[in-house]
């Protein structure tokens, strides 16, 4: 009997510790640390959460990210999820594209939940926090801030050029497009191939990469998309701009002498793989697009065939003005959609992310892993570089990737701690440099590629950061399909009269387009904009 | 070893074997049945994973057949251009919306248009130069002379951009300008692999397309089928469900191929489902039988312990009961219950030991008879000396008085008591038979006087045979009870020998009436009989012949002859050997 009351007992009380262990999972969300996954749009298709860093973040906050990709045109995609209401929980978006969020109400505003669970947002951001407001005074993204007061370390001019071309013309000193089509042409006639496969000279990645952005930059203006800036803070269309001209004459000089890719109106990726496999020669392609082919370009043992980030303009007498860091660093926002569930969870891990543990997570990694701390200051460990060298995609694996990579107070920075907030100094960016890039600066008396740009200068904001004004959104829809249509033509003329033509034809197409009410509607908008900024700043 | 220890031994090695085989067989059966779940379940998860690869890339095809069908689109990409104005129209107009509605709508990763037309380049619509032809995709659809060829092949192209293309390259012969067509999508791996679901990551699948690269499940850089290890198998079966070993470990290595069209004929979905998670389940089960086996075993041996022990008790007492028997005494010290066989026994030994003991008391009874008898008869021996005396004694007041003739009768009376009474042997020899035999003839004599003659003739060489005692006397006894005492005349009384090779005669012979042969008859069958059915007549005729014939056997014995008015004979046959001493009783 004995015997039985004891074994009744024993099972009593291990069915009572089951059933108090099965409970403690499921707590409800609002509880502050409960474990929770949101869906997030991204356009890196390798991207997985549950890096190294990703895990921190989600031990910190409970919050995990589970990555929906996008195939294709992602503005196509935004606007197909706008539509149908199936946008994930958080998403990126350009400015643009929150604009058009906002105005279908997909996006939650999030002023009152950054004052009640942000105070790390509210700190970085101190009095810049107004500007993450529209102009209706509710905030519906948020970005990183850009807290450096030098430039970041690692800027660099968007022109590039092949180290092994450089070489072969012996380091000249290179500032026109015209110097640059001579250096090509003469390397071409030597090295017309590559490993069997044919150089391309010049090539381009698709649209706007390829006619609109090196065009600003070429006149030494700051890449504002189409638009230029004048010194009146008029917003004009840039396009049909002299040194437009120059710049598709350029082109259709190389088309005309065969140097330019075939494949140059067509889709970008074919363009990454080319530069991967070194047969690119010169190009226009920002850093944050020609970074990972680079990389793949290192791994493989390319080092020749990486590229000098040199600035080149139409002509010798243009002034380096494009240098410009606006304070924010709205470009991929993130935003909040109506389809998420406790909104705050997602505020909170926000604000996580832009507290000093946050930004160490998102920029350096994680202790002992991507970086350690020497002498009190935080220095990137050796072997994790050379991994990352050798092997790019381990980011994929170790972290830090993805979107909450975009919630950096900047490069040159500096966190409460005193120390740089991102690894990105002039000194880790040499020590990065293999010994060809840092050959090839040597040649050049310099030590980084930012050593190339002016000094840079603080603007209150770029104007693509600026949500579309409403008038301009079907002028710019026509504008842009007459660049799609008349552009390619003028690059393709097969003569002087032909290419006059097309240019004439191309200014008219602009000018039926809209262009005045474009630029008319774009001043108004900016001005405004330096209104608020000015109050919020002051 | 003992009774009971054999019975345990018995039942326990029975049931222990038993049970083992069950085991055995039990385990062996179910565990073939779970791998044969096994495999019929990999069967079903493959079948169905087949299928769905299968529909997902049917439903490309369909994209890029669109393109077949639209004999519109085919004659504007091969028409010969002259001005860029009508290529970039064209293209503007007619490709690009298609292009850009398929790309997004089913999430291509490019979308591109090869032609031969050199005429046509713009954007997405490709000229197939040099560079074109060295590609895997193009070669792929090569060498088929149908007018419509889609292949799948893994695109190399964007691999430092992501992880993995597959492209799907379709040709279109077009008749009216006899140009080749091509089409090609590029898909990322990741939607094949999205067709496992997440429960079953943990298994292996390898999907190959037909030439053998391979697009899911690339392991320790194996990037196509022939350079796994069992390739052979996936090359040679279109479908295949089996064991397979590989660094020590087992797998259940399942194989299908898709065949419903031309494009993905020869597409291998392949398992490999690691059995060892099944096999430990297998082995878990093959424990507990085991240790069912053990525990079972372990109680039917305790079980036959027992039972053995139990059945076996009562036969233990009667084993010990007839070990303590007293044999002095015959009595059971222990009484066994039951109706059983057991119990019979018991019952049946105790009845024997009771009639051993009956017997016992008879003999003993018998014996102390006996030795009454022998005690009476020493008592009366001791009577013989008294009566000697007193014999002798009346001799010698007869003689004294001068009674010659009486004083003589009492001298052969106390001689004759004397022989008789004497420690009597079972046999003696003839001298000493003859003794008695003619001092009882005397007194005869004397009681008859004249009305008997004797006469005894035996030679000397016999007188040392042996005789069985009193057989001659019992034969003269005869002769003077049933001759002299019933006839008047003078009787003859003769005892003579003859002598031959193998016997020797003793004849009793007198002159009496004889009898008739049927007396005669009567006589000798009465003496031949056993003594059950004899009567009481002639018992002394058969005393004598049946000693004679103990002593001798079967041919010696008494030998009776009588003729009715001559007389009768009555002899003893004898062997002319004779063995001395006393022998078998008479």
């Amino acid at each position: 009997m004995k015997k039985a009351g004891l074994i009744v007992s024993c099972l009593v009380l291990m069915t009572a510790i089951l059933a108090a262990c099965g409970k403690s999972g499921d707590t409800s969300s609002g509880d502050s640390n409960a474990p929770v996954t949101y869906t997030m749009s991204t356009t890196d298709t390798k991207l997985k959460w549950g890096t190294a860093v990703d895990k921190a973040i989600t031990e910190k906050t409970g919050v995990s990210i589970d990555y929906t990709p996008i195939v294709g045109d992602e503005g196509q995609k935004n606007d197909l999820w706008l539509a149908s209401g199936d946008y994930p929980d958080m998403m990126t978006l350009s400015p643009n594209m929150t604009g058009k969020y906002r105005d279908a109400d997909a996006i939650v505003p999030l002023e009152d939940l950054i004052d009640k669970y942000g105070p790390n947002i509210k700190k970085r951001f101190g009095k810049y926090l107004d500007l993450l407001k529209d102009p209706d005074g509710h905030i519906y993204s948020i970005y990183g801030i850009n807290l450096a007061q030098e430039a970041p370390a690692n800027a660099a001019a968007s022109f590039i050029i092949q180290y092994d071309v450089l070489k072969e013309a012996d380091y000249p000193e290179i500032k026109t497009l015209d110097q640059l089509f001579d250096i090509l042409k003469s390397y071409y006639a030597k090295h017309p191939t590559i490993d069997g496969q044919p150089m391309i000279p010049f090539s381009g990645y698709w649209g706007g990469l390829t006619f609109t952005n090196p065009v600003i930059a070429a006149a030494g203006l700051p890449d504002q998309g189409f638009s230029i800036l004048d010194e009146n803070n008029n917003v004009r269309f840039g396009l049909t701009e002299p040194f437009a001209k120059e710049y598709y004459k350029f082109l259709n000089k190389l088309q005309n002498a065969g140097m330019l890719d075939k494949n140059i109106f067509g889709k970008g990726e074919e363009n990454l793989a080319k530069i991967a496999q070194g047969r690119v020669l010169a190009e226009f392609m920002p850093g944050w697009l020609l970074s990972t082919p680079e990389k793949s370009l290192v791994a493989s043992g390319l080092t020749e065939r990486q590229y000098a980030k040199i600035p080149l303009f139409v002509d010798e007498n243009t002034v380096d003005q494009s240098f410009v860091v606006p304070i924010t660093n709205s470009s991929s926002n993130w935003v909040i959609t109506s389809n998420a569930k406790h909104p705050e969870r997602i505020i909170k891990m926000i604000d996580y992310l832009f507290s000093d543990e946050g930004q160490v997570l998102i920029n350096w990694g994680v202790e002992g892993l991507q970086y350690e701390v020497k002498d009190g200051k935080r220095v990137q460990k050796q072997d994790y570089t050379d991994q990352l060298k050798k092997n790019p995609d381990i980011v994929y694996s170790d972290g830090p990737s993805g979107p909450i990579t975009n919630l950096t107070i900047g490069d040159g920075a500096l966190l409460d701690d005193g120390d740089y907030a991102t690894p990105n100094t002039k000194e880790s960016v040499i020590k990065n440099y293999d010994d060809a890039t840092k050959e090839v600066l040597s040649k050049y008396g310099k030590e980084t590629w930012a050593d190339f740009l002016p000094k840079p200068t603080h603007v209150p904001s770029m104007l693509w950061q600026l949500s579309e004004p409403e008038e301009s959104k079907a002028v710019f829809r026509k504008l842009e399909e007459a660049l799609n249509k008349e552009v390619p033509k003028i690059i393709l003329a097969k003569s002087d009269a032909e290419f006059e033509t097309a240019w004439g034809n191309f200014v008219d197409q602009i000018n039926k387009a809209g262009r005045e009410k474009y630029e008319a509607a774009w001043t108004k908008t900016w001005n405004d904009f330096l209104k608020r900024y000015n109050d919020a700043v002051k | 070893m003992n009774f009971r220890m054999k019975i345990f031994i018995a039942m326990a090695a029975v049931s222990v074997v038993l049970l083992s085989l069950l085991t055995w067989y039990m385990s062996e059966y179910s565990s073939n049945i779970i791998l044969d779940k096994a495999k019929e379940d990999a069967g079903y998860s493959i079948s169905q994973l087949s299928q769905n690869v299968d529909s997902l890339l049917q439903s490309y095809e369909q994209i890029v057949d669109s393109l077949y069908v639209s004999t519109e689109m085919q004659r504007m990409l091969l028409t010969n251009y002259h001005s860029f104005d009508d290529v970039q129209s064209v293209y503007l107009n007619y490709i690009k919306p298609y292009e850009q509605w398929i790309t997004t709508s089913r999430e291509l990763l490019q979308f591109s248009l090869y032609t031969e037309n050199p005429t046509f380049q713009y954007a997405q619509v490709h000229y197939i130069d040099d560079e074109v032809k060295q590609s895997v995709w193009y070669r792929s659809l090569q060498g088929h002379d149908k007018t419509l060829v889609k292949t799948w092949t893994v695109s190399e192209e964007y691999a430092v951009l992501r992880k993995g293309t597959i492209r799907l390259s379709q040709k279109v012969h077009n008749p009216a300008t006899d140009r080749d067509m091509y089409t090609i999508i590029d898909i990322e791996d990741r939607l094949i692999h999205n067709l496992i679901s997440r429960e079953n990551e943990s298994q292996r699948y390898i999907i190959a397309l037909p030439d053998h690269s391979i697009v899911e499940g690339k392991q320790r850089g194996i990037t196509r089928t022939d350079e796994l290890s069992f390739y052979n198998i996936v090359s040679g079966h279109d479908e295949y469900s089996d064991v397979y070993v590989e660094d020590g470990k087992k797998y259940l290595l399942t194989v299908k191929t898709l065949n419903s069209r031309s494009s993905v004929r020869g597409l291998k979905v392949i398992q490999m489902m690691p059995i060892d998670e099944l096999l430990i389940k297998v082995n878990q089960m093959k424990n507990v039988a085991l240790i069912l086996l053990l525990v079972s075993g372990s109680v039917s041996i305790l079980a036959s312990y027992f039972i053995s022990r139990r059945m076996t008790k009562r036969l233990m007492q009667f084993a010990r009961q007839i070990k303590t028997i007293d044999i002095e005494k015959l009595a059971t010290t222990v009484e066994i219950r039951g109706n059983d066989e057991i119990g019979q026994l018991s019952h049946h030994f105790q009845q024997m030991m009771h009639r051993i003991n009956q017997l016992v008391k008879e003999v003993y009874q018998a014996d102390i008879l006996r030795k009454e008898i022998e005690l009476y008869a020493l008592q009366t021996q001791i009577n013989p000396h008294y009566l000697f005396n007193t014999l002798n004694a009346i001799r010698g007041s007869l003689l004294e008085k001068g009674d010659r003739e009486n004083a003589e009768i009492i001298k052969l009376l106390a001689l004759s008591f004397r022989k008789v009474l004497n420690k009597p042997a079972k046999s003696h020899a003839l001298a000493e038979e003859l003794e008695i035999v003619e001092t009882f003839l005397k007194i005869q004599v004397f009681r008859f006087e004249r009305r008997l003659r004797y006469r005894i003739d035996i030679p000397e060489s016999l007188l040392q045979m042996e005789v069985p005692r009193l057989c001659l006397q019992t034969l003269v006894e005869n002769t003077i009870v049933h001759v002299l005492e019933q006839s008047l005349g003078t009787t003859e009384v003769s005892i003579t020998t003859n002598q031959s090779q193998h016997d020797i005669q003793i004849t009793v012979m007198d002159n009496g009436p004889g009898l008739s042969p049927d007396q005669v008859r009567d006589i000798v069958v009465q003496f031949h009989e056993d003594s059950d059915l004899a009567r009481e007549k002639h018992v002394g005729l058969r005393n004598i012949h049946q000693r004679l014939q103990k002593m001798y056997g079967e041919p010696y014995g008494l030998q009776f002859v009588s003729i009715e008015g001559q007389g009768t004979l009555v002899s003893i046959l004898l062997p002319a050997y004779l063995p001395k001493g006393g022998q078998t009783p008479c």
